[in-house]
This record gives C-alpha cells, structure tokens and sequence, in this order.
C-alpha cells in the first residue's frame, strides 16, 4: 500500500499526535513549518498527586509528585532530606529515601544518605501536568516482589 | 520485612564448624568470609524478638570471638512502591 | 539478574558487612547478569547519552526492553544513572518510530518538493547511489557526510572507508566538530596524541575541582556525584566552578567565577602570570618536559571569507613557533590581578583564590572543561591556556592532578577521534594531510596507493586525478564549511547520519534550511524518529537503534565498552552499519574511482565499494556464529544474519591494525572478545593491561624505565606551553542588540531530545526551552516571569518564556536558552562563527535582544 504524507507542506496541524492521516511523519513542531515562528503551547503546573507517582518498572526513580521550589540544595543544607530522611520521615509521613542511596561507591552502609546522591535533582524531577507530545509505547511488564 | 546483616569474627582454624552452627539458627546464613575468619551472615526473620534471639545466640556459639551487626533493614509497606 | 525487593535488601545488607569486614564476595552485586525469575533477561550496555560512558543493565522480555538500572558493577557509575539514563527503557518506544525508508515524491517520481511517500530500500539506495555518482563528478566536496559521536565504533570506522576510500572524498564529518573538535586541536599542539592524560579515578583522588565552562551537574551527572561524594567526604577539598552564568554547579561551589563571555583567556593568563610572578612553578619538571612556543594571533573568526571580520584579521592560522621562559613569562606579564578582574568581571578575592589554588605544589588540582570552553572562537587557545598552568605545576599525568577535558557523546572518543571520522583524520590519529599516512591507511585496506584523497591532493609530489580526469585538488572541508557549500550549490549530496544536525547546527535561517532545500540538492537523513533534520530532508532512512544493534562505544576517559544486540529495530529499520554497508552495494568503483587508479588495481574493476572496501578477506573474515552470554542467553545480530559473517568484529579487529602496525603508538586496544567480557577497557592496552594515567612512569607502560615523564606524541618527549592572548568575541551586546545570548544542554533531555522529548516523564519535567534572565533585564523590558518572549539577532528571532527563578541564573546582561526544543530552534538565532584552528561554531555567545512576544 502507498500512503502519502504530508510535511512542511505550509498546513499547520492542529494536533501533535500521530496518526492523523497524511500527517504520519512530523516532527515535535506538529504542523508547523520550519521556517516559521514557534508556537505558544500551554501552560501547565506542576502535578500533585497524592500517594505518589507510581512507578511504571521496579528500578525506576520516582518521580516527584509536589512543588519542590521551597527546597534547596547546598554543600550544607539539602531541603528534600527534611522530609525524606531515615530520621523524619515517619514523622512527616514522607517515603523514605530508598535503601540503595545509603551505600558508598564501595557498597559501605552508611547511616546517612550517601553524598554520592547529594543531588536528589539528578534523578528525581516534578512533572508538569501536559499530554506528552507522542505516545509511548513502553510495556510496564508484572514484576514479583 | 525484616533483614539483618552481621559479621561475626571466629578463629579462622574453627571458621568452618561455627558456620555449620550458624546455620543450624533459624534464618541464618553464612555467605562469606570463612578463610579470613570473618563471617558474613544475614539473618531474616520477621519477628523481631526471634531475629533478636538468634543474633544474641551467635555469642555464645563455641569459638565465636565477636559479632557485631552491621545492618538492618525493616519495612511494614508492601516492596513495590518501596524506593529502590 | 533476579532484583526483587527482598533480596535487593539482603544483597545490600551483605554488602554492607562485607565492606565493614573487608571480605570479599565476589557473588555479591546489586544485581547479576543473566535470567531472572520474572523472565527478563539481563545484559549490559552503555548509556546512550553523554560521554561520561555509565553502564547500565538492560531487561529484556518478549523482544522488548521492560526495564533498565545502573550497572553495580560498572566502575564508571557503580549502579548510579542520572535521570535521562534510568529512562532509556523508554527512548525506543516513542509511537512515531520510522519504520519504512521514504522519499518526496510528486505523481510516483522523485520531487524535490513532493511529499513523502513510503519506497523499498532498493529503490531508496537505488536513488542515492544515481544522486551521488552524479555529484561525486564535480569533485571530491560535491558529496558529503555528517556523522555522529554516537556512532557505534564500526558503524563510524564503516562510514570512514565508504568516503574516503570509496568515495575518494574526505567530505565526513562528525557532530563531534560542534563539540570536541576545539579539544582534539589542542590535544594535539600540546601533546601530539588525542584524548586526557588522566581518568575518572581522579574524582576521587583530587583535592580540588575547577570547572572551566561545563555545567557537570547537569551534563555529566554521575561524574558530577562522584565529584560531590568526594567535595562532601574529603577534608579541605574545594570546588571552584567558572562560568559565563550561575547554574546547578555553583550549589557546591567554594568559589564561583561568573565571567564576561571570552575573558576565560584572561582569567587563565592571570593564574600563569601568577605563579611565574611567584615562582610558584616546578622548574625541574619544565626543564625535562616542557617546550614554548607562541601562535598567530588576530585570526578571525571562521566565519565566510566575505565578512568584514574576515577582511580585518591581520593572523593566520596555528603555526607555533618556539620562545623562551622568559618570553613566555612577558607575553602573560600584562595579565595583572588588577586587568583579569577588570577585564572579566571577577571579584580580585576570588580570581587570587583560584590562582592560588593552582600554584600551591600541596593541591591535587583536576580541571574539567566541556562546551563553554570549546564551543569558543579561540577553543584552541583556551584548551591549551589550561595546560599551560598544569605544566608550570607539573600538576599533571598522575593520581588528582589532571586537565581533563569531558566529551558530550557516548562515542565522541570512541568513534569521532579514535576512528577519526573528521575530514582531516584516519583512524589511531594519522591524518590525510601526510601521504605516509594515506599510504598507511591504503595498505591496510589493501587499496592501490593513492586511493585516499590527501588533504592538498598531492601524492608523491604529483596530482592525484579524479573521477572528472581533473587533478583532485585541495580536499578538505568542515562541518560548518559543508552547511555553507549546501547552501552555495557546491555540494549536491549529503548524508546525515545518527544526529539532528538541522537542529544543531548554528545559523539556521541564514545558512542550514536554504542549504538543505536548495533545489540543487539532494539530502538523506538516517533516524529512528522524524526529526527537524528528517524533516528537512529529501529522502528518510528508518534507523534501528541502540540495543537493536550490537554496538561499541569510547567514553572520555578512554575507555571502550561494547553491548548485545538486546532487541530488533521496529519495521524495516535497519542499523546505521547496515545502511552504509548497503549502499556501498550500490556504487562501483568504475564510477567513482579514476582510470589510472584503476589500472593500478585491476581486480577492482568493475566491483562494488561493497566487494572492495567490506568483502576484503579481513573485514569478512569471522564466520557467523552465535552470540550467547556467559549465562548461556542467547542473542541476535541482524548485520550478521544479512551479510553471513562477524560484521562487527571483523571490523573491529581490521581498524586494531592502526594501533599496532604503524610508527604512532599509544592507542593499542585489546581483542575483540575482551570487551564483550568486560565493563569496558581504558586504553592503551599494554600486555592485557588498562592505562588509568598516561604518560607517566609507572602508570603507562610505554613510558620507558628511568625516564619519570615522557610526552610521547612529540618526537622529544616534551609536551608544549603555547601563549596566546586574550581577544574579543566576534559580536559582543552593541545597544540595539543589548544581551549576550548563550546556549547549551539540559538535564532531562539529550542534545536536540528526538529520544528524551518522546519519553513523557521527562518531557513532563522539562517540556520547553525557556529564556532563563535576570530579574532586573525582565523587568527593564517590562518582561513577566511565564510569559512569552522574542529572541532576536541579526540573523533570526524565536519566541519562547521567560524564565526569572529557574536553575540558571544569568548575571543582568546575559541570557540562557537551551536548544533542546524543536518547537523554537534557537539556532535560527545564533552565529556561525567559528574557531579557525578546530572549526568548532562558538554557540556561548553571540548578540541578542529580547522583546515582548
């Protein structure tokens, strides 16, 4: 079967999903021209959800279901902890920060959060509230305890 | 879930009989440390007051110079959405 | 691995107390090759993103990836990835996959202007191979490739031979020119032979850190950890972060250096000022292992020759020449504490208390650089300003004491510089500018001498002829060079390769779009996503990528670490190796190649580049086998299934010949199976052995006995200081355009995010490219934080949020755009000026304004 598609052809698609026909390849402009100007796109806070994001495998970190803007991270303080900590968390009914982040490059258990994993920002990030631009099709497969 | 790590320190020459012994306690087991005289045992129970039991029996195994626990991890939650 | 929770814990409580008791258990890892009781099968692979080169382990069930982790075991990462690396279970399953090769056409015909219709690969190679022959006739430019540091190593040194040899074109090009080519410039004047001195195990044995122009916590996050553990736990360590705008870094820096774009050159002339001023320096290490020498200087800004910048240099390119001490020392004189903080912007506490930090002999001192340095107008200069201050200290070649500079790819190194796809390099560091190395290269490949395009077109003195019956004549051109001969209807054919080079490449609106749709042109892009390059293109190739082929890669600390093919490429795609290989099948030597080349291989008339550069005796030498792990799991290789033999491995082991057989020494790497077993090698490989610190005795063993240290890339052993002074950008903020405009990379997302942008998580956490400003410049434009704003320059405008409380904080009379974001191109803005010595495009600064949307 021969299917046209459609692109850069000046037509702005409405729609950033696929599957329109004769839209079937384009970029993540959508429609919209390379040549011309971008788009406004809409504007989304941040998604709070109760309970947590959950995971979609085992081994993923997850993702960050509040604000963060009121914590920081220095050499000194890290804001995430005063939640997060072995130390707090029962008290401020927090998940506790997972059990591999106590561990050193050398596999040592610390009592502490290992400073290897200061950064909490490298893995971990808030979600704004938008429908991705293209569907995923990764499969979150049953995985035992 | 309930689990404890520990090393317990022996007489090398008598390394291997101890670890028999440890074996013989409930939810126990040896996974290392032998030549070195330095044993490294898990011990998984979830009842707390048993898993204490056991790790206060390891002293009194013939042998046995020092035990020392080095971990332990307990969780009421369910694993899934535990943080790995 | 079988990684449930429980045992997860128990693994670690064992852990735990065998580090205490200092036992070895060898079983002990977070988690184990192999099959697991869910049924998913795991296998190791490197990280497809950035060039620090993390290990990750890849769970596969039913043909898919369902999950991947760090690598435990991975010396790089120890079971650490950053953000973008725990998600790569997902960059391969975006819905919008290519999956069958399209070309524009109108009423059944190719048409320039068409619209894409699906076609088979015959016609799709069919098509190129009538475009490039036609173009080939022009000359040796009139074709052209772009590659890719994110090539796997055989995929970039396949490519090598299809345009060099076959081709006879020295028309390749990586994306590694916009990254690392300022780098290898200075590796190169400096010491002679690619890549750092040190390794990552400096991380943890430094006593301080200064980042020169590299944002690690964002670019490079698990170097960046291992620098944090070791700022965290190690008395008296410090990090000193320099830099154009306050970023990520900066949250752990002892000493922030917020410079005016260009005058890093000052900042680094001061420090060398500073420890000749007070005699700081190590004498006897400068005595046995340090020449001077001073480069050219006013030369332009590699921008077209047309331009009025162009028409007032009064220098020319690097030819060094040799000075003393002391005239080294006046040419840094003027370099005073007071004029570095004049010129710079940089309190006088602050630049003496890095000046310090280098001259004290008591401080290991590792210096990390990235982009800010080299995607610079004097790149080279900068990378050889840093060298300058570590071989006055003899801080350099051993444990925490190293410059080091970061590559941004996966394969940067282990593909762009060690195989050498740049229009000037063959693999293992020859170059096409020495016929003994063409000649080299030519035996190896079992060519007729002169089949390689010398850079001058000369060989033996003489002219080589091409194709045409017209002497070859000068052959060489650059990445930025190509764009602009697309643009001009020089070159007629070009083939972009696992990158997005539409996107990435400076100056869209003014040189990239018209080039590409230049009715005179034909372009192909190779991808597993329709890109803003796809789009741009005439024709698409769908690309398996990844883990749906086997692969190799080389980190920044010269490591090589291969992978499995874990899963098979959706549709039609096919692998870049393929593809390249493919098409050579297309093309015959009869027409591209000369007649008296020719007759001086007559068994070659009438053959396919396939049968000549592939089909060679060595490249197909490995008989097809089955690939099996040592658990027994058993794996694919499409590229083995179509060509019948080990593709990868033949040639891999053809291209170890570089390493071994010629006068270069220094890149040796271990056999083929070496690495499939390992969490990757760091080369040179010497009797089996790794090499953690090069150059040094002891640490290297091609240093030889008694001599301590030895540069070994110069013919004398001795590693270079090259002056250089400072000098002003190309185009600096005037009162029309009233703001420097940097760019640069993101957390969440890799490069120009055609992976990362299809993974919704982190699409959700970073979903647009934001104009990061200082308040106080928002509020002078009557510009509010979230609403939308015009970039404006010269050349183009894009329009996208202001951003006054994000992570990157400008100084007032800068701004901060990523460049991430297909949906506003920042490149439509920038300037294509560029580095004359590496051609690498200076994206840090250039002249904007910001206006109301």
């Amino acid at each position: 079967m021969k299917k046209t598609i459609k692109l850069i052809a000046g037509i702005a698609l409405s729609c950033f999903v696929m599957g329109i026909a004769g839209a079937d390849v384009s970029s993540l402009r959508g429609g919209n021209d390379l040549a011309n100007a971008a788009e406004k796109t809409k504007k989304a806070k941040i998604e709070k959800v109760s309970g947590g994001i959950a995971r979609t495998w085992a081994e993923q970190p997850p993702m960050i279901p509040h604000d963060v803007d009121k914590y920081q991270i220095s050499i000194k303080n890290n804001g995430c902890l005063k939640c997060h900590s072995a130390a707090t968390y029962e008290k401020e009914k927090s998940p506790k920060v997972g059990d591999s982040h106590f561990l050193t490059r050398e596999d040592k258990a610390l009592e502490k959060v290992s400073s290897r994993r200061w950064f909490c920002d490298q893995c971990h990030a808030t979600q704004k509230g938008l429908t991705p631009l293209v569907e995923n099709t990764f499969e979150t497969v049953g995985r035992s305890d | 879930m309930n689990i404890c790590s520990v090393v317990i320190h022996v007489r090398p020459e008598v390394a291997p009989s101890v670890m028999a012994g440890i074996e013989k306690l409930q939810g126990a087991e040896v996974h290392g440390g032998v030549e070195e005289g330095k044993l490294i045992v898990t011990v998984e129970h979830d009842d707390d007051a048993v898993m204490a039991e056991t790790v206060n029996g390891f002293t009194n195994i013939d042998g046995v110079l020092n035990a020392s626990m080095i971990y332990h991890h307990y969780e009421k939650i369910k694993a899934e959405q535990g943080a790995v | 691995m079988s990684m449930n929770r429980r045992e997860f814990i128990k693994t670690n409580a064992i852990a735990a107390a065998a580090a205490t008791a200092g036992v070895t258990i060898p079983t002990v890892t977070l988690a184990k090759d192999g099959m697991d009781k869910d049924g998913i099968r795991w296998d190791k692979a490197a990280c497809r993103f950035c060039g620090t080169g993390c290990s990750v382990l890849i769970g596969t069930k039913g043909g898919k990836v369902v999950a991947t982790q760090g690598d435990p075991d991975a010396p790089v990462n120890k079971g650490l990835n950053c953000i973008k690396g725990y998600f790569l279970s997902k960059i391969m399953y975006g819905k919008d996959r290519l999956t069958k090769p399209l070309l524009r056409k109108t009423n059944g015909k190719y048409d320039k202007n068409g619209e894409f219709e699906e076609i088979s690969w015959d016609e799709a190679f069919k098509t190129m191979a009538e475009k490039w022959v036609a173009a080939r006739k022009k000359g040796p430019k009139g074709v052209g490739m772009f590659g890719s540091g994110q090539w796997t190593i055989w995929e970039g040194y396949a490519a090598q031979k299809l345009l060099k040899a076959g081709f006879r074109s020295n028309s390749l090009e990586p994306n590694a020119r916009h990254c690392m080519a300022s780098a290898v410039g200075s590796f190169m004047r400096t010491f002679g032979i690619d890549e750092p001195m040190g390794c990552y195990d400096d991380l943890e044995h430094a006593d301080a850190f200064v980042l020169w122009g590299s944002n690690m916590s964002e670019m490079h996050p698990i170097l960046w950890s291992r620098l944090t553990d070791t700022r965290l736990t190690k008395k008296d360590s410090e990090v000193h972060v320099l830099s154009t705008f306050k970023h990520r870094s900066c949250d752990l820096a002892d000493n922030e250096l917020i410079f005016t774009p260009n005058t890093d050159l000052a900042i680094a002339n001061y420090i060398a000022n500073h420890i000749i001023q007070t005699k700081a320096y190590d004498q006897a290490f400068i005595d046995k292992n340090v020449n001077f020498k001073k480069t050219p200087t006013d030369i332009g800004y590699g921008l077209r020759a047309s331009h009025p910048l162009e028409k007032k240099k009064t220098g020319k390119g690097g030819k060094l020449s040799g000075i003393t001490f002391d005239e080294y020392a006046k040419s840094v004189a003027p370099y005073t504490l007071e004029h570095a903080s004049e010129i710079s912007g940089v309190p006088k506490t602050r630049l003496k208390k890095l000046a310090e930090l280098y001259a004290n002999p008591n401080k290991k001192v590792t210096s990390f650089w990235t982009m800010g340095m080299n995607q610079h107008t004097r790149g080279v200069w900068m990378n050889s300003l840093v060298y300058n201050i570590h071989l006055m200290m003899g801080k350099i070649s051993e444990p925490g004491n190293s410059p080091f500079s970061l590559t941004g790819q996966p394969s940067a190194c282990g593909t762009a510089r060690e195989v050498g796809t740049f229009t000037h390099r063959l693999p293992a560091d020859y170059v096409v500018k020495k016929d003994a190395h063409c000649k080299f290269a030519e035996k190896i490949w079992k060519l007729p001498a002169g089949t390689i395009p010398r850079a001058n077109g000369k060989t033996d003195g003489a002219d080589q002829t091409d194709i045409s019956g017209k002497p070859m004549g000068k052959t060489m051109i650059h990445a930025v060079a190509m764009h602009r001969a697309l643009n001009d209807g020089k070159m007629n054919c070009f083939w972009v390769m696992c990158n997005n080079n539409l996107q990435a490449a400076a100056n869209f609106n003014e040189e990239s779009l018209p080039g590409w749709r230049n009715p005179d042109n034909f372009i192909t892009v190779s991808d597993p996503y329709p890109t803003i390059s796809a789009m741009g293109a005439d024709m698409i190739l769908p690309t398996s990528m990844w883990v749906e082929k086997e692969g190799a890669y080389g980190n920044s600390e010269r490591r090589t670490q291969f992978w499995r093919q874990q899963t098979k490429g959706p549709g039609e795609s096919k692998s870049d190796l393929w593809q390249v290989m493919e098409f050579a099948k297309y093309v015959k030597t009869d027409d591209v190649w000369d007649a008296t080349l020719l007759a001086a291989a007559p068994e070659y008339k009438g053959k396919t580049l396939y049968d000549v550069l592939y089909a060679n005796g060595q490249v197909d030498k490995f008989p097809a086998q089955q690939i099996t792990d040592p658990e027994g799991n058993v794996y694919g290789n499409d590229e083995m299934d179509d060509c019948g033999y080990y593709v990868q491995k033949g040639l891999f082991e053809e291209y170890r010949r570089f390493q071994f057989e010629g006068p270069k020494k220094g890149h040796e790497m271990a056999a083929f199976e070496d690495y499939h077993a390992s969490r990757g090698i760091r080369w040179p490989v010497i009797d089996g052995k790794e090499t953690l610190w090069r150059y040094r005795e002891g640490y290297d063993a091609l240093v030889p006995k008694g001599a301590g240290v030895k540069f070994y890339g110069k013919p004398d052993g001795k590693a270079n200081i090259i002056t250089a002074p400072y000098e002003p950008p190309p185009e600096s903020p005037d009162k029309e355009y009233d703001l420097w405009l940097s760019t640069g990379r993101v957390l969440e997302h890799w490069h120009s995010a055609s992976m990362t942008r299809r993974v919704p998580e982190l699409y959700k956490a970073m979903p647009d490219a934001v104009i990061y400003m200082h308040p106080a410049d928002a509020k002078k434009r009557k510009l509010r934080r979230g609403k939308y704003a015009k970039v404006v320059s010269r050349r183009g405008e894009i329009m996208a949020r202001v951003e006054t409380r994000g992570r990157n904080k400008p100084p007032q009379g800068l701004i901060f755009v990523p460049w991430f974001d297909a949906g506003r191109l920042i490149n439509k803005v920038t300037l294509d000026a560029t580095d004359p010595l590496s051609k690498e495009t200076d994206y840090k600064k250039c002249a904007v304004k910001v206006v109301k949307a």
